[in-house]
């Protein structure tokens, strides 16, 4: 017990101090801003290039600062992230030119095939879903890297939203933080 | 692997010196590591030159309890334990160099160094047995249980350069080659693998053309210390090198060609290779070749080699019009897999070639239609989607001849087909979400009797006809069944698998449950069930039933796998009941809670699926990750 005890104890002394990486807050009220210390600072994203089903590289960099950006990991044997992948598309539509959502697969390559049925069934643009097979993309961006992790970066390149897993109705804050984003 | 009894889970003594380190370390730590840190200027919510530090900190307190799964027998479950974990991950970007780290600390309690919990156990069981560890604290890599009660290990670190057209790495970087019939070394969080190089890797990047060339050593680790029971030994590091040109030089239209070295042995084996792919013919259709040769080194003192040679094709025809689309998969590998080392659970294995199985479908028993050396097959996949009502349709079947026997779950060749069909439905009705997804399928393995040769001896034919010429059978199910109103979601998920096998010849044998049976058919049933309810960013609970009659199931999973749990092996119930809860108080925090019996296998909870070992007693987790 008393190894308990020590840790309850170090945790609530620790949580405090907590930065805030995930879901990060929409602007404080102004009132909320002078009381409170500053805000969690956003973190920025961090560039990357990968091979698309379209067949061409694409650079995170091409598009991030001039439309707000999604990136979406996803996986063929993952059912959360294909629930998901038609709420996205709607997104897409909804938004036009000024978001761009990109389907980033963390598959095998041996399971491009399955990307290849996917992309088709969801009529999801060839050049907006890459192919992160060595995770290098998705390690950097978060460290367990387990599908779907969704990331919302603004037009100031910061990530201001990174989501983890996904069940019906996440997408409702998703599309709040790309509207605020906007 | 049954070690000594084990006494009945009483409170026992717990010496504190490493776990408590751990804690302090931990807590030291926490206000250190701040998510994602500025180290440059910010202009007008810009990030400018400079750099950023990222820390991703993940600490587990595991407190584990046992119950005695079978009070009528004289074995006893083992001691409770707690562990704690510490994982470092820090990635420091300046410009377009970043440098990262992993780091683990581990350490367990009680252990037999500590003398109060050494006391314990010879009061149980006297002080002239050997003491066992309630918990073998076991890094990844570790061919040896650790009898000590902490570990700290640099597990990955790494030095990258990228920018645009260029990148390179230094260090720990994972690799795919193709369409990974060569090369495949990767994060596997599925299997709990994580299999980089340690080396050098460079990629150039144009409009036209890519060039990618590296060079390494295998550096296997599991990812999860908490599923420790994959059996990654620290193999004595193999040394891969390679590379690849892709071409584009018209639009639709790609070439590659690749190579890769192994030294794995003194033996050096090589394989090249080479790839087209046409795309959007008449806008229609899409077209992916691949194919490759092996040559193996030989020993010319050695009474067994490899073979020399060996292929592997691979292809695929994408066509799609309107809401359907249709997939054709064939393959052709021949000796193609036999670079591969490791533990004797899951073989580290240097390439993962398509299968064309469905997921569902690999059980232990048919693992060889994924690993042979001697098969072709194709596969045919329709699949309708209807946008306004949200409805996907598919239907696929598989046919492949495999030539490679695999014991001892089957030594004989077998001619397999395998249809299944799906449903996925989302239904939107006023506030409320449905949303069901559901596959039922049934595979045949019709055997035949290999040619005498290499593999299989006269005598051996005899036996394949008495003990092993059957055909087998596995009709599989799995239904995800979710409703969502507003902030709470209910899912029910469930996989069903019955396994069948008929022998040419009738046959006899103990089952599961002790009784002897003589005929022509055996097999077994697996069922998994968990329901759960979530308030979403805040909670889930959910209930598990589990049902199996496995032969090959123990009640903990693995049993003898180092690094697990070993406690009754002949516990003969097939029932598994639990429940858990999972607390998100905050999003860096989970407080995780399970009680009951679990099964071996794949538990999905939440969305989120897992392989886990095992398990009847209570257990928790503390996740704290910033």
């Amino acid at each position: 017990m008393r190894l308990v005890a020590t840790l309850i104890l170090s945790l609530l002394v620790a949580l405090p101090t907590l930065a805030v990486a995930e879901d990060a807050p929409d602007a404080a009220p102004e009132e909320a801003a002078k009381e409170a210390p500053a805000a969690p600072q956003l973190a920025p994203a961090s560039d990357f290039t990968l091979p698309s089903m379209a067949g061409d590289n694409v650079s995170l960099s091409d598009v991030m600062g001039d439309q707000v950006v999604v990136l979406s990991f996803w996986a063929t044997w993952c059912g959360p992230c294909l629930k998901e992948m038609p709420k996205l598309v709607e997104m897409q539509n909804e938004f036009g030119d000024q978001v761009k959502i990109f389907w980033i697969s963390v598959d095998d390559a041996k399971d491009e095939a399955k990307i290849g049925a996917i992309t088709k069934r969801f009529k999801l643009p060839d050049d907006q879903v890459l192919k992160d097979f060595e995770r290098k993309v998705v390690s950097a961006y978060h460290k367990r890297g387990v599908p779907p992790f969704t990331v919302v970066i603004d037009k100031n390149k910061l990530k201001v939203l990174e989501k983890l897993g996904y069940t019906d109705g996440d997408e409702k804050k998703i599309h709040d933080k790309v509207a605020a984003s906007l | 692997m049954q070690g000594p009894k084990q006494g009945r889970g009483t409170a026992a003594g717990m010496p504190l010196k490493g776990l408590l380190a751990a804690v302090v370390l931990g807590t030291l730590l926490l206000p250190l590591t701040a998510g994602a840190v500025q180290l440059g200027e910010k202009k007008d919510g810009q990030v400018m030159s400079g750099g950023t530090l990222d820390v991703t900190q993940t600490l587990y307190y595991k407190y584990n309890v046992f119950l005695d799964e079978n009070p009528s027998d004289d074995i006893r479950s083992p001691f409770p334990f707690s562990e704690f974990i510490n994982r470092t991950q820090a990635d420091l970007r300046l410009g377009p160099f970043t440098l990262g780290v992993q780091f683990d600390f581990a350490a367990t309690s009680p252990t037999c160094s500590d003398s109060s919990f050494a006391d314990k156990y010879a009061e149980e069981f006297g002080a002239d047995a050997p003491c066992v560890h309630p918990n073998e604290l076991r890094g990844s890599g570790w061919s040896d249980k650790v009898p000590r009660n902490a570990l700290a290990m640099l597990e990955k670190v790494y030095l990258k350069y990228q920018s645009k057209y260029f990148e390179a790495e230094l260090g720990d970087f994972y690799v795919a080659v193709g369409r990974g019939l060569l090369l495949a070394m990767v994060r596997q969080p599925n299997i709990d693998q994580d299999n980089s190089l340690f080396g050098a890797r460079f990629n150039v990047l144009t409009r036209k053309v890519d060039v990618t060339g590296f060079v390494g050593f295998t550096n296997p680790q599991e990812i999860s210390q908490e599923l420790r029971n994959q059996q990654i030994d620290r193999v004595p590091w193999g040394l891969l090198a390679g590379g690849w040109v892709n071409v584009r030089p018209v639009k639709n239209l790609a070439l590659s060609v690749h190579g890769v070295g192994y030294e794995l042995t003194e033996l050096a084996s090589g394989a090249v290779g080479g790839s087209v792919s046409v795309r959007n013919i008449g806008k229609a259709v899409d077209l992916f070749f691949e194919g490759n040769t092996f040559i193996y080194g030989q020993d010319p003192d050695a009474e067994l080699n490899l073979p020399k040679t060996g292929y592997a094709l691979y292809g695929t025809v994408t066509g799609y019009a309107g809401p359907l689309t249709m997939l054709f998969e064939f393959k052709r590998y021949k000796d193609a897999q036999l670079l591969r080392r490791g533990g004797p659970v899951v073989p580290l294995q240097y390439n993962q070639p398509p299968s064309l199985e469905y997921q569902i479908a690999v059980t232990e028993d048919v693992n060889g239609s994924i690993v042979s050396n001697d098969i072709i097959g194709g596969r045919l996949q329709g699949e309708l989607f209807f946008l306004m009502s949200n409805t996907t349709l598919t239907a696929s079947v598989l046919g492949a001849v495999d030539q490679e026997s695999h014991p001892p779950f089957s030594k004989q060749g077998e001619v397999t087909i395998h249809p299944w069909v799906a449903l996925d439905q989302g239904l939107h009705v006023g506030k409320t979400d449905f949303h069901l997804q559901a596959a039922v399928g049934y595979r045949h393995d019709f055997p035949f009797r290999l040619a005498p040769g290499d593999d299989v001896t006269d005598e051996e034919r005899i036996d394949l006809r008495t003990e092993y010429l059957r055909n087998t059978g596995l009709l599989h199910w799995n239904v995800d069944f979710g409703v969502t109103i507003g902030k709470h979601s209910f899912e029910w998920v469930s996989y069903f698998r019955r396994h069948s096998f008929t022998l040419e010849e009738e046959g006899c044998w103990t089952r599961r449950n002790g009784d002897e049976t003589c005929d022509k058919d055996d097999g077994w049933i697996a069922n998994e069930n968990a329901l759960s309810y979530t308030l979403m960013g805040k909670y889930t609970v959910a209930l598990h039933l589990d049902f199996t009659d496995d032969p090959l199931v123990q009640s903990l999973g693995n049993s003898g796998a180092v690094g697990n749990l070993v406690y009754d092996p002949w516990f003969k119930s097939s029932a598994f009941i639990g429940a858990e809860i999972i607390i998100k108080p905050v999003p860096e925090l989970e407080i995780y809670a399970f009680g009951g019996s679990q099964k071996a296998g794949i538990v999905c909870t939440g969305g989120a699926c897992r392989t886990v070992p095992a398990f009847t007693g209570f257990k928790s987790k503390v996740t704290v990750t910033f």
